[in-house]
């Protein structure tokens, strides 16, 4: 048996040997880790390996599981006028009649692709120039914030919407032309008198994987690359927004919808039930359409309870995030060299790890790969929408999430980006970053081909 | 008696057993080669392209002409026999539909077709509105309408009303009109079905017959097959089954005005079948039991006997699924039991033996 002496000097050696051992550690930093890291797990423990964004998290428990799948009947349920026995709550006036409907098979809307088509998985939010006692967007008289397209029989829809697409011609370094579509928007047969300098913004429905995820990033990780003054000179700043939270009613970090005004899922649940469905819950209880003639006056509200709000918003926070496929071919590995070089890095951030929360462990502390930091950034006057929310100026849009990118043709039949779809491929959606991106737009059109092709097909990968 | 029943169970089981080995000549047990893997799931995919998928929404699409035809003569010559006749050809044709609901994706998912034709439940406040309103009820205008006020179901409660009620009689030229746009509308997405997938239109054909950014290797292709058909299973077992069941609730139900539930739901495991077998309307070509049998014999029986199991867990119910669920409630437990094995299979053993032996 030793004495203590000698235990003490062991334990000191000991000590000193860790410290020494810390003190040499290289400092690492979490995207060096990533190369020892298995890349294809984009959402950590919570990724699936099958093609499709309706896997449940692979790691929940039984009962959240069942969570989960009374959320994803709710998600895919019609719903209809009230009073009903099944569903009832749809409209008066409303954009689609069910969750699923725009988020076809938990993916990307469609813009219309004819002028005058019926907008169907798409929708417009409006607002008048200014803010809101929160700094919001002002309601517009006689329609509020969203121009609902369609309603319930016999009653007369907002309006609708027609676009066209002027043309915008490009070329590449090496000589190579391109044309963009840039969209206008027009409102047509609009119920009300439209005030004038009204502000309209298209809005993409987007892909609703890997959500609990991204809620589990912690505000710190948000603040830590916020960087507004571009500090560090890289031409990048990025920003949070501070938005409103309808359940704590104060002002708190948002982060997700394209212009990050939205803090929780919880919330966007209840506000896509409000605004796109015109179904009233505990969280938003009043018609869109209160104080307008197609208001419905029945005494229903809230039309879907506590329960079920919060069964879909667990069903949102428990989607998967599709693994990467091909992350081992070398064009593949060229596209991501590609990536880094040009810094599209420095927005859509390549890892992060989730915070601890105690409630949630099976989202706790995870690897994640999100290509995103979730702050707003300038992207130039062509992207801006002119009509600010919150902290977000017209031409500054949230970096959005680029994991499952890849799979937008296998799982919605087509591909449109940004957050208006004009971007009818990945290689289009690039050309339209300005802005702070402006420097790597350029140094992507100065890309060889390959190159060029090989950050696509790295982008498909994901 | 307990023997004897249980003799004669293991005897049914082993005969059906047996019928499904004996289906196709046998076969020896031999591990394929990566090379004639990738052959042999090229064949199967091309013959459900072929065989299964394309024939099967161009019968949709005359199906649906077909149901247009008898609605037009119910509305020129409004007999109760020719109320018979349409309500026959809805039922022929949403047989075709729920068997073809064991391959849900392709243009009738990309093209957003199957909300356009099987929406539930119906906007019935709507519905009624309709009716006694003096809106136009042209084609365009029903193309418009919201996708729980056309479709089959839509199209069901006019043409059977509640508790199968309608009289020839009581037909309203309202009715009238609204019938023969919701027909029309309906063939029109079924149309659609068909030529997505056909080469000189949509030509999704293409898109599933080959190696594109879409379908990424052979894999990828059968994995989406296997996951529609288990997705099929899934809906119909933990949903339109079960969740009707544990409410006890017959308004859920879904094809409630024409009592055609428990054919939909048998339809929908047979076309699960049809595409294991790669087998449609008596023609029978390569289908996943081919690889299957490639490497795991005992799974292909597996695969087959609960199939069987399962399709013919319908035939023992004496009721209607409205009522079946409140009296014949332990065969809906069985019924259940048998399509959740069924999915649990395809998930647990299929797609893996797959994934570990297909590129």
């Amino acid at each position: 048996m030793p004495d203590n002496t000698t235990k003490f000097r062991v334990f000191i050696i000991a000590g000193y040997c860790l410290i020494a051992l810390v003190a040499c550690r290289k400092p690492q930093t979490i995207n060096d880790r990533m190369e020892n890291y298995d890349e294809r797990l984009s959402g950590g423990q919570q990724t699936t390996f099958n093609e499709t964004f309706d896997d449940v998290f692979p790691v929940l428990s039984a009962s959240k599981v069942a969570t989960h799948d009374l959320g994803d009947a709710v998600f895919g349920s019609t719903f209809v006028t009230a009073p009903a026995p099944i569903n009832p709550g749809l409209g008066p006036v409303f954009n689609n009649v069910s969750c699923g409907s725009c988020h076809v098979n938990n993916g990307v809307g469609k813009p219309p692709v004819n002028g005058n088509d019926q907008v169907q998985s798409f929708l417009f939010k409006l607002s008048m120039p200014g803010y809101d006692a929160h700094g919001g967007s002002v309601h517009v008289p006689n329609y509020g914030v969203q121009l609902q397209t369609r309603a319930v029989f016999g009653v007369q829809p907002e309006g609708n919407v027609s676009i066209a697409y002027s043309t915008i011609q490009g070329e590449f370094s090496d000589g190579e032309k391109y044309s963009l579509q840039k969209p206008t928007y027009t409102i047509t047969n609009p119920y009300a008198p439209l005030p004038a300098g009204v502000l309209i913004s298209p809005r993409l429905p987007m892909a609703v994987i890997g959500l609990g995820l991204l809620d589990a990033l912690t505000d710190d990780w948000m603040l830590e690359h916020q960087d507004v003054n571009d500090a560090n000179n890289d031409g990048i700043s990025g920003k949070v927004n501070y938005v409103w939270n309808e359940r704590t009613q104060t002002k708190t970090i948002g982060r997700f919808g394209w212009k990050a005004t939205i803090p929780t899922i919880e919330q966007q649940v209840a506000l896509a039930f409000n605004e796109d469905m015109g179904i009233t819950s505990p969280l938003f209880p009043v018609e869109s359409t209160y104080g307008q003639f197609q208001y419905d006056k029945l005494n229903d509200d809230s039309e879907i309870n506590d329960s079920i709000l919060s069964t879909v918003t667990f069903y949102m926070k428990s989607l998967a995030v599709t693994a990467r496929r091909n992350v081992n071919d070398a064009t593949v590995q060229q596209g991501k060299s590609v990536f880094k070089q040009l810094n599209c890095s420095g927005c859509h951030l390549m890892t992060a790890r989730t915070g601890v929360n105690m409630g949630y462990a099976e989202v706790s502390n995870q690897l994640i790969f999100p290509f995103t930091d979730l702050l707003l950034h300038d992207m130039g006057n062509d992207l801006s929408d002119n009509r600010p929310e919150f902290d977000a100026l017209g031409s500054e849009w949230r970096t959005p999430p680029l994991w499952g990118i890849g799979l937008s043709q296998k799982i919605n039949g087509n591909t449109h980006y940004l957050h208006d779809g004009r971007a009818r491929s990945l290689e289009e959606a690039i050309l339209w970053h300005s802005g702070e991106a402006e420097f790597a737009k350029n140094n992507f059109k100065a890309l060889s081909k390959t190159d060029r092709n090989a950050l696509v097909k790295f982008l498909q990968s994901l | 008696m307990n023997t004897i029943l249980k003799t004669t169970s293991l005897v049914a089981l082993a005969t059906i057993v047996t019928l499904s080995a004996c289906r196709k000549k046998k076969e020896e047990e031999v591990v394929a080669t990566p090379a004639t893997a990738e052959t042999l799931s090229q064949e199967v995919i091309v013959s459900f392209a072929n065989k299964i998928a394309l024939p099967q929404y161009n019968d949709m699409s005359t199906g649906a002409t077909s149901l247009v035809n008898a609605v037009a003569n119910l509305n020129a010559n409004t007999t109760q026999a020719n109320l018979v006749i349409a309500q026959q050809e809805w039922k022929n044709l949403r047989s075709t539909w729920e068997l073809s609901e064991a391959f849900l994706f392709g243009p009738v998912a990309d093209q957003n077709l199957d909300p356009n034709v099987d929406d539930w439940p119906v906007n019935k406040n709507d519905f009624d509105s309709v009716l006694v309103s003096s809106s136009p009820l042209t084609d365009s205008v029903v193309a418009n309408y919201q996708t729980s006020l056309k479709g089959f179901h839509a199209l069901e409660y006019i043409l059977f009303d509640v508790n199968q009620s309608k009289q020839a009689s009581n037909i309203t030229a309202r009715e009238k009109q609204y019938m023969t746009a919701i027909a029309n509308d309906l063939k029109s997405n079924c149309t659609k079905m068909y030529t997505g997938w056909e080469q000189n239109n949509g030509n999704y054909y293409t898109t599933f017959t080959t190696t594109n950014s879409v379908y990424t290797n052979k894999l990828q292709t059968l994995i989406t097959m296997v996951d529609a058909m288990a997705g099929i299973c899934g809906e119909v077992g933990e949903g339109k089954i079960k969740s009707v069941y544990d409410g006890q609730d017959a308004t859920q139900e879904e094809s409630q005005f024409s009592n055609n539930s428990f054919a939909d739901f048998k339809n929908n495991i047979t076309g699960v079948r049809n595409v294991y077998l790669g087998v449609y309307k008596g023609t029978d070509d390569k289908g996943l039991e081919d690889i299957v049998r490639q490497y795991n014999l005992s799974l292909d029986g597996k695969i087959k006997q609960q199939m069987e199991v399962a399709i013919n867990s319908f035939n023992g119910f004496t009721k209607p699924f409205g009522q079946a669920i409140f009296d014949e409630r332990t065969q809906i437990t069985s019924t259940i039991n048998a399509i959740n094995a069924l999915k649990t299979t395809l998930e647990t053993e299929l797609k893996p033996l797959l994934q570990a032996n297909i590129k």
